[in-house]
């Protein structure tokens, strides 16, 4: 199961994820790869209900099936195969099949080679347990240590996290929520895993507590090398936190690329759209600029390009096929038409 | 802390004076005299009236209300019309034989109820479920009394296994108690899979499984007290509900417990003994939600926040009248 790779912690290829649901199958993921390396941030951007969280989802096997369903692809997290084809004796033929690592086997790797930070501090803690045992858990879960090592380990990560170490014996109630979302990062870094998938951390805080949270994770990640997936919404905390950036739209990769790629020069026109809908302080403009019409409606995605009718640039010939995901200039990736043509 | 508990004890006292009013209005509207089933049915009238005198039926309700209250607060009860005797004293010698059976009732409920819920609500919408809820559903909707003929058919009767009434020897408990713990069963385990199956849709349980603990660590651990909080609040009432279901068990097996000493003072017009067991029965109700109440502050660890925040604030206050003083 171990393949030997340079310094590439996680790599996941064509992943498709659809929920089927009685309403009909939601197309979440739909055939999405990308690669981060060691230490490295990649910012995945996308509007709700874009993929995002799926994606996360799929690393940590935490989907819930059913309605969940990963119809194809490969995830690779540091040489061990998560997630991949199999070819299984089906009758006669033998069949490509999507097998997954067991639940028992996920265990050792969800906390250990890579975490998750949830969206909402508030409710992602036991409210009737101490939050220092519920760092230490983690931590006396994966690395074979007696309970007071643990504890000793957990109060260090409070520390790290800028919370007095004091505050072990207390609940989540009696923390704000910036300090639960500490307490969630210490519960991520405590193993120090491989890969730290942020899913939006810090949506649920306030402005000003957002700079402190995410300047606190960023020297964490960079003290532990850890590679960061950061999920969000915000161009401005891509701007900050990351090296590349991955604009996902209908459950595909729209545009891929480091940020200079991404902010100076953006090639797909939702990216551009994106962009200019973040209000400037030099212009003066009276309204925002939004991208028209409403996100792709994953239950009944088109046959062309998921962004055709909402593109201000569309022609009839994008109505041919779905877009390839072009290499445009080294290391930026674009999905459209226009640019495989080489008219933009 | 202790405000809490001083403030709820002495919340007990309108609530018991409210029972007893509510027994004497009971009381005024039953038709029936005490001194029929007093005295033989060729009593003449000068002896009815001699004894309705002593007793003070002649007195009007409210003055023999404040009479009995202002008895109460003394610790006494009352003489029991038919035996003559002090009914506290009474109510003590029967008290214990309800409480050992509505504890055994309660222990039954909970060790049955707690995991079958849980149980049931891992397995949500497999047969498995269904069959425990509709179980459930069949023995919290079957009378006591009912439940308790069918044991008695069952295990007396046919099967010998145990005595049908009284208490020659603690066998004699085991039906009463499981008749009363099922009915409680029932509710505990039907609370215990609703709030378990809320607990486990939680974002907590979702972060315990991305640290990668087990799923039986997750149930114990994470769902598991959380479940229990309402499971916990229902006890008080569950236990509410069994004292008032020992009057019919109680009478059935033939327990010389509380219930059947109420039950046959109300056929008998003894209305001392009534209201002296009704008092006590709803004193001991109240006593025991407090104490469930208490035990919240372990279970539920942001009530005792709210204690402290309390208490805190009180001694911010005192501190800034102090400083307001100085000044």
């Amino acid at each position: 199961m171990k393949r030997e790779n340079n310094d590439t912690v996680v790599s996941i290829k064509d992943l498709v994820v659809h929920y089927e649901t009685h309403e009909g199958v939601v197309e979440a993921v739909n055939g999405v790869s990308f690669e981060i390396k060691k230490g490295e941030v990649l910012g995945l951007v996308g509007e709700t209900g874009a993929g995002k969280t799926t994606i996360a989802l799929s690393i940590m096997g935490l989907l819930p099936v059913p309605p969940a369903h990963v119809i194809d692809g490969e995830i690779i997290l540091d040489g061990e195969i998560l997630l991949g084809k199999q070819k299984v004796q089906k009758g006669r033929k033998k069949k490509d099949v999507v097998v997954a690592k067991s639940n028992h086997e996920m265990r050792h790797i969800r906390g250990k080679k890579v975490s998750m930070i949830f969206q909402d501090p508030m409710t992602a803690l036991n409210p009737v347990r101490y939050v220092g045992d519920q760092i230490a858990e983690v931590v006396e879960l994966h690395n074979i240590c007696s309970a007071k090592e643990a504890t000793q380990r957990a109060k260090e990560m409070m520390e790290k996290v800028g919370i007095p170490a004091e505050r072990y014996y207390e609940y989540p109630h009696q923390f704000s929520g910036g300090m639960r979302q500490r307490v969630i990062i210490a519960i991520a870094l405590a193993c120090e895993p491989e890969l730290l998938l942020a899913d939006e951390p810090t949506t649920a805080l306030d402005v000003t507590i957002q700079a402190q949270v995410l300047d606190m994770m960023r020297t964490l990640q960079r003290e532990q090398q850890t590679a960061l997936l950061m999920i969000t919404h915000d161009l401005g905390i891509v701007a900050e936190m990351c090296d590349r950036c991955a604009i996902i739209y209908g459950g595909q990769i729209v545009e891929c690329g480091d940020l200079e790629h991404i902010f100076d020069r953006p090639r797909h026109p939702y990216t551009r759209g994106l962009l200019s809908s973040i209000p400037s302080l030099e212009k003066d403009v009276s309204r925002l600029s939004p991208i028209p019409g409403l996100v792709a409606d994953p239950m009944d995605l088109p046959e062309y390009c998921t962004f055709y009718d909402r593109c201000d640039k569309h022609c009839e010939s994008c109505k041919t096929g779905d877009p390839d995901l072009v290499e445009a200039e080294p290391g930026h990736f674009v999905r459209c038409f226009r640019v495989e043509k080489g008219s933009v | 802390m202790t405000k809490f508990v001083l403030r709820r004890v002495l919340l007990m006292i309108p609530i018991l004076l409210g029972v007893t009013l509510l027994i004497f209005i009971l009381r005024a509207v039953t038709p029936g005299d005490p001194v029929d089933s007093l005295l033989s049915q060729n009593a003449t009238p000068e002896q009815r009236a001699e004894l309705r005198e002593e007793l003070g039926l002649n007195d009007p309700l409210v003055i023999q209300f404040f009479r009995y209250v202002k008895d109460v607060f003394t610790g006494d009860l009352g003489l029991s019309y038919s035996t003559r005797q002090p009914v506290l004293g009474e109510i003590l010698g029967r008290f214990p034989y309800t409480l050992i059976i509505c504890f055994g009732a309660v222990t039954i409920g909970l060790l049955l109820g707690l995991p079958l819920g849980v149980f049931s609500a891992l397995k949500q919408y497999t047969w498995v479920d269904s069959t425990i809820l509709v179980l459930s559903m069949l023995f919290a909707a079957c009378p006591g009394f009912v439940l308790a003929l069918v044991l008695i058919t069952i295990f007396s009767v046919n099967l010998g296994w145990l005595p049908a009434v009284g208490l020659a020897s603690n066998l004699g408990y085991i039906l009463p108690m499981v008749t009363i713990g099922v009915s409680s069963l029932s509710r505990y385990t039907r609370i215990t899979r609703s709030s378990f199956l809320e607990v486990i849709r939680q974002d907590y349980i979702r972060t315990a499984r991305a640290k990668g603990q087990t799923e039986g660590k997750i149930i114990i651990r994470h769902a598991f007290r959380n479940a229990f909080i309402p499971v916990a609040s229902s006890i008080g009432i569950q236990i509410g509900h069994q004292l008032g279901g020992a009057l019919i068990v109680e009478t059935v097996f033939g327990i010389p417990g509380i219930g059947k000493y109420i039950g046959d003072a109300i056929t008998a017009r003894n209305f001392p003994s009534v209201q002296g067991g009704v008092l006590f029965l709803a004193f001991v109700f109240t006593l025991i939600n407090l104490l469930v109440d208490l035990s919240f502050v372990w279970i539920n660890p942001r009530l005792k926040s709210s204690f402290v925040y309390e208490s805190e604030s009180r001694e911010k206050r005192i501190l800034r009248k102090g400083a307001r003083e100085e000044r």
